[in-house]
């Protein structure tokens, strides 16, 4: 679930070296926190959120899948 | 398709780093050809840039191949791609044992990845309309939604009052915008907020 997320922002950042994603496992829910470059946050999130959405739908499919719920955060 | 760009450094290796980074591209998939070494002179004196020209040949599609592959892959899934192209669209298709969970509850998954697949595009300038696909999903979902739109304007003509359908997407709700664009009987309205935004066929 990390390697995805970290695939998904590296697509649409502009500096992919930047991202870093750090895990909070918990008993039922996993917290992903996403960092970026500060300039890179509003490609994570475009427009009205829809980049945002997409990301966290796709984690979730992922989350699914091993019995978790995934919980996505954005960090500049 | 050839994209070919030639740049300058002051090394020859500086010219190709500079080259793959504005191509997108990594090393393996271009073809280098130096046009001069240059040399650091002597002090600075008779100094001379480095240039090369690289070329990448692909299909515009390759980025967003290679990213929905490794996508698929992470997600744990397996899947065969599938992709074709024309001057305008790009169409990927996927078909494999996980369908279901690429396209996830109402096609939401399957939209996301698009939307996703989408922007590495765009870095790449490619500037094609993408449709992605899972085991013709959409294409099912086409054909079913223009049999809902229209048995629901039979429904909506027969009771003599309007039918508003199921939540759908922005691109659902097209389709059946679309099924009942030539019907001068009936008028489709989109209402309400997403994520529960339904269209609504009412008589004229």
């Amino acid at each position: 679930m990390k390697e995805l997320l970290e695939m998904l922002a590296k697509a649409v950042v502009d500096e992919p070296d930047e991202v870093n994603v750090t895990v909070v496992e918990g008993e039922v829910s996993v917290i992903l926190q996403l960092h970026v470059a500060p300039d890179d946050i509003g490609k994570v999130i475009g427009k009205q959120g829809r980049i945002a959405k997409a990301i966290r739908t796709i984690v979730k499919a992922s989350a699914v899948k091993e019995g978790k719920r995934a919980i996505v955060e954005i960090i500049g | 398709m050839v994209r070919e760009i030639e740049t300058e450094g002051n090394s020859v290796e500086e010219a190709i780093k500079a080259a793959l980074v504005e191509l997108g591209a990594d090393r393996d998939s271009v073809e280098i050809e130096v046009l001069e070494e240059g040399s650091r002179g002597f002090l600075g004196i008779s100094a001379a840039k480095a240039r090369v020209r690289v070329s990448v040949a692909e299909g515009s599609s390759q980025p967003a191949a290679t990213f929905v592959k490794e996508l698929i892959d992470k997600l744990g899934a397996s899947g065969d791609v599938d992709v074709s192209e024309d001057s305008e669209t790009i169409n990927i298709n996927i078909t494999g044992p996980n369908a279901g969970l690429l396209i996830g509850k109402r096609g939401e998954t399957l939209a996301a990845i698009q939307t996703i697949t989408g922007v590495v595009l765009r870095k790449n300038n490619i500037k094609k309309k993408l449709v992605l696909d899972v085991e013709d999903y959409r294409k099912r979902r086409a054909e079913s939604l223009t049999e809902i739109a229209i048995s629901a304007a039979e429904k909506a003509l027969s009771i003599g009052r309007p039918v508003v359908l199921q939540p759908m997407n922005s691109f659902e709700r097209r389709l059946v915008h679309l099924a009942l664009q030539d019907n001068d009987e009936v008028i489709t309205i989109s209402e309400g907020e997403e994520p529960s935004r339904q269209v609504r066929v009412a008589p004229r």
